[in-house]
């Protein structure tokens, strides 16, 4: 008995020892995931779609804030932290369209001038590293597309073209911020081919309108609507027409920069290093071919004559083609835009918690934080609807408010919410005056963003529009670089009164001399591209922020007192203006400084100042 | 805290007393005799002491019981030379203690050692003290090395009791005892609150917000309902709660089986007042454990031997509201006396929209959560002794089976609160309620699992010829373990996949005389975590040991008894590096999605995931240790290790060299790192004579250990003093206070931070330098610098020391450390910030008057200044504690002979008495949340044979 019991027990024995031996070898091999690779995503077109919404989602934006996790970005490490903005990348409160008051806001530090290569990419530019991001896998699509198995030539060709886009695209976000950058044109893999300096603005420029022409190459001439939001001709030609209208602007066609760093061969990584009028001659060709895609292609600015001039519909809503230009999403005007967001997003959610003043300011807002508030100087800018100047009373204010908003340009009520507007469908009558939660203190410039604000928002989700090239872009730029270059030819005065004849203006007068038209074309960019991320970089590239009230000195807001108290909302107002706040501009600002740690790695030259 | 002098008067009185009575000879549990233990466990085996060639520290099961607490890990304080507890927290059952065997080891992700119970992987803390038989300290390469890539931080090696041959011993212990908060934040009344908060208010240069009238109100107490004056802390908590343990144990064995059975049961209740009893849909805070454990070998035949050991227990935690206290403290922290009252005088409870909720309420009216863990250690082994093909050689095959698995079940509801004004009638005005009031709604979460399996096979040899010893052991170990844990960077896809590991262990010894001895050990071993090519690793130790007393020259000397050197060398690895799982294979996660075409048609994305690196592999140590073991004059023995620990291969971040522009979605970690760490351990023991009746013993050590990060890839500093490298693991780095600012002038003349308006008052920082490395006159992240020390202590000491007389004994025992900084962050430090408190200390606040404050002037705002992270809120946290105190007394045989016991002790302990330190602030062990706990207990030993 004991025996057997022993004879049993050591087999037994055995056998785990043998069993155990005969798992070894494949035991540590990492059992099956869900992991896909390159080749996988090559292996078919299908699978390249993939990565094609990948090369989109990294490499498009929006004019106003992307929450990663609205937009997707949730796979992003947690060691590039800085891309965490919530309300970051809204440049408006920069600039002297508005102030951005919130308490955690990063306008302040540019107000302050107290932006540092410490903090720039929390303070503007989170996407830094996300265009590195999209220029990674446009390199990768670039190598590989032409090995999928099952994809047509056209599909390749597409492809390709589509990865030369949106490597240019984010190219030139980084030039228009930086200056000069490193070139990166194919995907780097070991650390040594890392060592890339920037190269200079002329190289720079030269890259981005090579990708660009190579890109109107490969892609379709319009995509069709299963693929409207991707790259076709007419995305490449915009991209390359303002590419071209930056390179011919003051900051860049320079002999010298800003500031220096030093020596002249440095100092082409801020400029080109020599003054050259043709700049602006390529820069107005190249509107011109995008004006001339636009037009054979069914790309057009919003324009029905009845609308011109808003329609105050039922309950207030100021219907008119400019707002439908904003608030439509793929309209006939967007040349191309990003779709981030493609679901309907309800009141509580990015963009439009944003732009909404929450209910402690405006009863019913909906939103969550405090939004922008127009300033006074921008409100300014608009022209009586007769095409003259509105005066204001700077001294002494005055006491007919509302029909001095009354005289205004038709996109004023189109793109402000002041005293007395409708901001949605559940605010009709928006208090903005001393003794409402709207006063001085809250809406500091004396209104709320109306722009970007669909009416039916309260009740209904809505798709945020966002769009990177229009048409009216287009032709306000045509009309600069065609003035800049030649002068105020009839071509420039057409393109300029395109714009204004839509919204309902009249044309600008003829007779205007070089300076007069460019002060007017630039005060209708600042009108008609309000609150679309323009503003900032229209003013570094004409080299304009030191002027008073620009990013430098006193930013004026309004405070209303309501003169009676009709029922259900007064009927009339005073204004009297303020300066609530002065702020600072340092010359070092015209080019962002690169991010510290970046700047430490030993590859990036620092922009001189910082 | 300041030192509880009169409790240590008490206990004084209690030792002369226990020393005038009459007693009995006996030898009490608490007295250890000099004479070390013949043997000691060693990695997969047992070893004897006079030729272990390993530093090993070892202290008994029955040892660790002196420490009264709910959680075995507390028991380990200033007890094993090498091993640094760090107090996790006091909450029961969320109280682990973090263990560090010289020091922190590893930049890392994991310096924690390996914890071995009975030869597998295990988690010690659901033990009890009365199971253990031992607890060893693995700590240099010949110890560790046969554990291969998981021994770089040490080893834990953990024996539970087994049975002897023996008659049957019945033991019962009793131990009841009670539990109060050793410290508490002292935070101002309503009056002084109101009184600072208006000159805080003064100095931002705005009206005063409380009335003369108020603070007459504040001071005299008159108006309980508008001018409250609550200490919330006496609201919420009691000032004692009840700890109990039970444990019933036999233990017995013949040549054919042995046995050692036990049950424990620990009911520890919480500090909360018991809300349970008064409110139904609240509970009471308790925390109870059963544990058992049955450890049984069999000798099946006469060469074949079985061993089964179970172990398993089962906990229960019970929380009013929360299952976790950390929210209550916070709120504890920053609510203000006079905020709101605890009851409006309708009943309902005070509460405004400042504070996120009423502390009582949170507890009496959210509901109650409840946790169930149940841990299981199960293992078998089989041991055959193979004489009949050589002598001494045995194999052996084990299993194992372990699991632990922790769910909690929450019952939650929310509550009204109101906050209430008067009219100008005088009528008390209800605001409308803060808070909605719901009906309990449960939920059901798992909070973490593990289990894993292991089978090892063994081959053993010990035989001694002629002067010839020989041993050797040959043991393949498998092992496969699920832990649901969060991984950083993986994606739920890897994560439920186990953790395996393959390895082969082996040990060589060889004895001459037992006067010289030679060891080797190592490891090849092998992970799934790394590619293919690079899974495997040899890890291999080689010591040398001489007895020197056996030498013809000590032979008779009276001075020295026993002389042995010792040194050992070798590489270990530790394979728990964290990063990535599987960082080796590039993945391609989904990163969400983008939208097609006017209908938004929605396209899943795919991108490249962080950046493989091919060549991962884990981190390895070289290990240089010297020991010397000396008993002089039969009562003193000393141990002195002195020890060179050279770390590399440490996974380190590249993000600081590579840059951004490659493109990469996160850049892979790379096995750059460097750190050495030195030190030594010295302990010495004495104990007088054992024949006389008053036994006396002491045992006394220090250990240090100093660690440097020698390479850690950092990228390119402004400042060269930003460098972490060349600091110790976890340097605080922070700006460098010299003060407070007492004049305008002073400040014109100083650098100061951007944007900030400094008054006198402010503290005033030092200027290392700008982006530059020049000083640029302003305060910044630029002008952080390595403040004071980690939190890990440098130094560590402990004294062990007891006498008995007759049936009496007393049992003193201490721990210190030094070399330590701890910080004060947070509300509950920061007067008015957050809406927040106001301590005692900011009694001591710079104003114009009182210009040599310890505390910065007061101001209600957000002050970016003043509380910054800087050496002006870090204290150095240097400490010696009274870790126990007990006092016992045996009966007589006589005595119990006639109740039919062979042994009884009755005794009373105290378990963290008193504390000497330098942080006025607050406990140094228990700055934040739930306070520490000290113990006050009796208890009763009783044996049956």
């Amino acid at each position: 008995m004991k025996k057997k019991l022993q004879i049993i027990l050591s087999i037994c024995l055995c056998s785990i020892v043998f069993f155990s031996c005969k798992k070894v070898a494949d035991f540590l091999d990492k059992p099956p995931g869900i992991d896909v690779d390159e080749n996988l995503i090559f292996s078919a077109q299908v699978q390249t779609e993939r990565y094609m919404a990948t090369l989109y989602q990294y490499g498009t934006f929006a004019p106003y804030p992307l929450r990663p996790a609205d937009a997707g970005f949730s796979g992003l490490p947690a060691s590039f932290g800085a891309f965490n903005g919530n309300m970051n990348s809204a440049t408006i409160g920069i600039t002297d369209e508005g102030e951005q008051s919130e308490s955690f806001s990063i306008a302040q530090d540019w107000n302050n001038a107290a932006v540092t290569p410490l903090n720039i990419v929390s303070r503007e530019d989170e996407r830094y590293f996300l265009r590195w991001l999209a220029i990674r896998v446009a390199n990768i699509i670039l190598e590989r597309a032409d090995g999928i198995p099952d994809a047509n030539n056209d599909y390749k060709k597409m492809i390709k073209g589509e990865a030369l886009f949106i490597r240019a695209l984010s190219n030139f976000e980084t030039f228009k911020r930086y200056g000069g950058f490193p070139i990166v044109n194919k995907r780097i893999i070991t650390i040594e081919d890392s060592k890339i300096a920037r190269s200079s603005v002329a190289d720079c420029v030269a890259a981005i309108v090579k990708d660009c022409d190579d890109a109107i190459a490969l892609l379709p001439v319009v995509q069709t609507s299963n693929f409207t939001g991707r790259a076709h001709i007419g995305a490449a030609l915009a991209l390359k027409a303002r590419t071209l209208l930056y390179a011919a602007s003051p900051l860049f066609n320079t002999a010298t920069p800003y500031l220096s760093l030093g020596n002249a061969e440095d100092d082409k990584l801020l400029c080109f290093g020599n003054a050259d009028n043709n700049r602006w001659k390529l820069a107005a060709d190249a509107a011109k071919a995008v004006l001339d895609w636009s037009a054979a292609n069914g790309f057009a600015l919003i324009d029905v004559p009845a609308n011109r001039i808003p329609v105050f519909g039922l309950g207030g809503i100021v219907n008119g083609n400019y707002r439908t230009s904003w608030q439509q999403p793929d309209n006939q005007e967007m040349i191309f835009s990003c779709k981030l967001y493609g679901a309907p997003k309800s009141n509580g959610s990015f963009p439009w918690q944003f732009f909404l003043p929450r209910s402690n300011y405006v009863p019913n807002g909906l939103g969550f934080w405090t939004p922008p508030s127009p300033t006074f100087n921008f409100v300014r800018k608009y022209e009586r609807r007769d095409g003259t100047t509105q005066t204001w009373d700077l001294v002494n204010g005055g006491n007919d408010l509302l029909a001095k908003y009354d005289q205004l340009d038709a996109r004023f009520s189109q793109t402000i919410c002041y005293t007395g507007a409708r901001l949605h469908a559940n605010v009709t009558r928006t208090p903005i005056y001393q003794g409402t939660t709207s006063d001085k203190t809250a809406a500091k410039g004396g209104f709320w963003m109306l722009k970007w604000i669909p009416d039916a928002i309260p009740t209904l989700p809505q798709i945020a529009n966002a769009p990177i090239f229009r048409v009216n872009e287009v032709l306000l730029s045509y009309a600069e670089a065609l003035n800049e270059f030649s002068g105020p030819t009839p071509e420039a005065y057409a393109a300029v009164n395109a714009v204004r004849t839509r919204s309902g203006m009249p044309n600008l007068p003829p007779g205007l001399s070089k300076d007069q038209f460019r002060t007017r074309v630039r005060n209708e960019r600042d009108i008609e591209m309000a609150f679309e991320n323009y503003r900032l970089w229209d003013i570094r590239r004409w080299m304009i922020a030191e002027q008073d009230g620009v990013m430098q000195g006193n930013m004026l807001g309004l405070e209303i007192t309501r003169l009676n108290n009709t029922l259900p909302f007064p009927t009339a107002f005073s204004y009297k203006s303020f300066v609530f706040e002065t702020r600072t501009f340092q010359k070092r600002m015209y080019l962002h400084p690169f991010d510290n740690n970046e700047v430490l790695k030993g590859n990036l030259k620092q922009n001189p100042g910082w | 805290m300041k030192n509880k002098i009169a409790l240590y008067k008490i206990f004084s009185c209690c030792c002369i007393l226990a020393f005038s009575g009459e007693v009995v000879a006996q030898t009490a549990d608490s007295i250890r005799l000099l004479k070390p233990a013949a043997e000691k466990y060693i990695g997969f085996a047992k070893q004897k002491t006079n030729i272990v060639t390993g530093s090993i520290t070892t202290i008994t099961g029955t040892d660790t019981r002196k420490a009264f607490t709910n959680n075995i890990t507390n028991t380990l304080y200033g007890r094993l030379p090498g091993l640094t507890m760090l107090q996790g927290g006091n909450e029961p059952g969320a109280n682990n203690a973090t263990p560090f065997i010289r020091g922190a080891n590893t930049f890392g992700f994991n310096g924690a050692p390996l914890v071995i119970i009975d030869g597998f992987l295990g988690d010690y803390s659901q033990l009890v003290p009365e199971e253990i038989e031992e607890i060893s300290v693995l700590k240099d390469a010949s110890a560790t090395a046969v554990y291969g890539m998981r021994g770089a931080n040490g080893v834990l090696l953990i024996t539970t009791k087994r049975g002897k041959v023996q008659p049957l011993a019945v033991n019962f212990n009793a131990q009841y005892g009670i539990q109060g908060a050793s410290a508490l934040p002292k935070f101002l009344n309503s009056f002084d609150y109101a009184r600072l908060y208006n000159e805080a208010l003064t100095n931002d240069e705005k009206p005063a917000f409380y009335t003369q009238a108020n603070l007459d109100a504040y001071q005299n107490g008159s108006d309980p309902v508008f001018h409250p004056n609550v200490n919330w802390y006496d609201e919420v908590l009691r000032k004692t709660a009840p700890l109990a343990n039970y444990n019933l144990n036999f233990s017995g064995g013949n040549n054919t089986v042995k046995f050692f059975a036990m049950l424990n049961a620990l009911s520890s209740e919480g500090l909360y007042k018991k809300f349970g009893d008064d409110f139904d849909e609240s509970s009471n805070a308790t925390y109870n454990r059963y544990n058992f454990r049955a450890n049984v070998e069999v000798a099946l035949t006469k060469r074949l031997s079985s061993q089964i050991n179970i172990g398993g227990s089962v906990d229960d935690k019970k929380n009013p509201g929360d299952l976790s206290t950390g929210g209550n403290f916070s709120l504890l922290d920053v609510l203000a006396p006079n905020a709101f009252p605890v009851f409006n005088p309708n009943r309902s409870f005070g509460g405004n929209q400042t504070y996120s909720g009423n502390p009582l309420a949170n507890l009496t009216s959210t509901g109650f959560s409840t946790s169930n863990a149940t841990s299981l250690q199960s293992s078998l082994r089989l041991t055959e002794q193979l004489d009949m093909i050589t002598k001494g050689l045995s194999t052996s095959v084990a299993v194992s089976f372990n699991s632990f698995y922790q769910a909690a079940s929450n019952k939650r509801k929310t509550y009204e609160r109101f906050s209430i004004s008067k009219n100008l009638l005088g009528d008390t005005v209800y605001s409308r309620p803060f808070g909605a009031k719901t009906s309990l709604s449960p939920t059901e979460v798992v909070l973490s699992q593990f289990r894993n399996y292991a089978v090892q096979a063994s081959l053993d040899y010990d035989r001694v010829k002629g002067v010839h010893g020989l041993s050797g052991l040959l043991l393949f170990n498998t092992d496969n373990n699920i832990i649901d844990k969060q991984v950083p960077n993986t994606d739920p896809a890897n994560q439920a996949l186990p953790y395996k590991s393959n390895g082969v262990s082996t040990r060589l010894t060889y004895t001459n005389k037992e006067k010289y001895i030679a060891e080797f050990s190592g490891s090849y071993m092998g992970t799934e975590n790394f590619n293919a090519g690079n899974r495997y690793g040899f890890f291999p130790a080689a010591s040398l040991g001489w007895v020197v007393s056996k030498e013809n020259f000590l032979n008779n000397s009276k001075l020295i008894d026993f002389l042995k050197l010792r040194v050992s060398y070798g590489i270990v690895g530790n394979e728990n590096i964290g990063g990535q799982r599987f960082a080796f294979a590039q993945r391609y996660p989904f990163i969400a999605s983008y939208n097609f075409g006017t209908g938004n048609n929605t396209v899943g994305a795919l991108g490249e995931g962080r950046r493989l690196n091919p060549d991962v592999t884990w981190e390895k140590e070289k290990k240089a240790n010297i020991g010397l073991e000396v008993n002089m004059v039969k009562r003193i023995a000393i141990v002195l290790d002195v020890f060179k620990n050279e770390r590399y291969d440490i996974l380190s971040s590249s993000n600081s060299t590579i840059p951004l522009f490659l493109g990469f979605n996160g850049l892979p970690d790379l096995n750059v790192g460097k750190t050495s760490t030195k030190g030594f351990e010295l302990s010495i023991r004495y104990s007088n004579d054992e024949k006389k009746p008053l036994q006396f013993f002491a045992e006394a050590f220090s250990a240090y250990a100093k660690n440097n990060i020698d390479f850690n890839n950092e990228p390119q500093q402004p400042n060269t003093n930003l460098y972490r490298t060349g600091y110790a693991i976890g340097q605080p780095f922070g700006l460098q206070a010299l003060g407070l600012f007492q004049t305008t002038a002073e400040i014109a003349a100083s650098a100061v931070p951007l944007g900030i308006a400094i008054k006198p008052g402010d503290i005033k920082y030092r200027d290392f330098g700008g982006p530059n490395g020049v000083p640029d006159g302003i305060i910044d992240g630029n002008d952080a610098t390595a403040i004071g020390k980690t939190s890990i202590p440098e130094w560590t000491f402990g004294l062990n020391t007891g006498m008995s007389y007759k049936g009496f004994d007393v049992n003193l025992i201490f721990q210190g450390v030094a070399g330590v900084s701890q910080y004060l962050g947070g509300s509950r430090f920061y007067a008015f910030q957050n809406n927040g408190q106001v301590t005692e200390a900011a009694l001591d606040r710079w104003t114009p008057t009182n210009t040599g404050a310890k505390y910065p002037k007061l101001s209600i705002e957000g002050n970016q200044n003043n509380y910054r992270f800087s050496s002006f809120w870090q204290r150095d946290a240097s400490f010696i504690k009274l870790r126990v105190a007990e006092v016992g007394y045996t009966f007589s045989n006589k005595l119990l002979k006639s109740i039919r016991l062979s042994q009884a002790r009755f005794f009373v302990n105290g378990t963290n008495l008193f504390t000497l330190d330098r942080v006025e602030e607050g406990d140094v062990d228990a700055l934040y949340g739930y306070p520490q706990i000290r113990t006050v207990s009796i208890g009763l030993k009783v044996q049956l044979k």
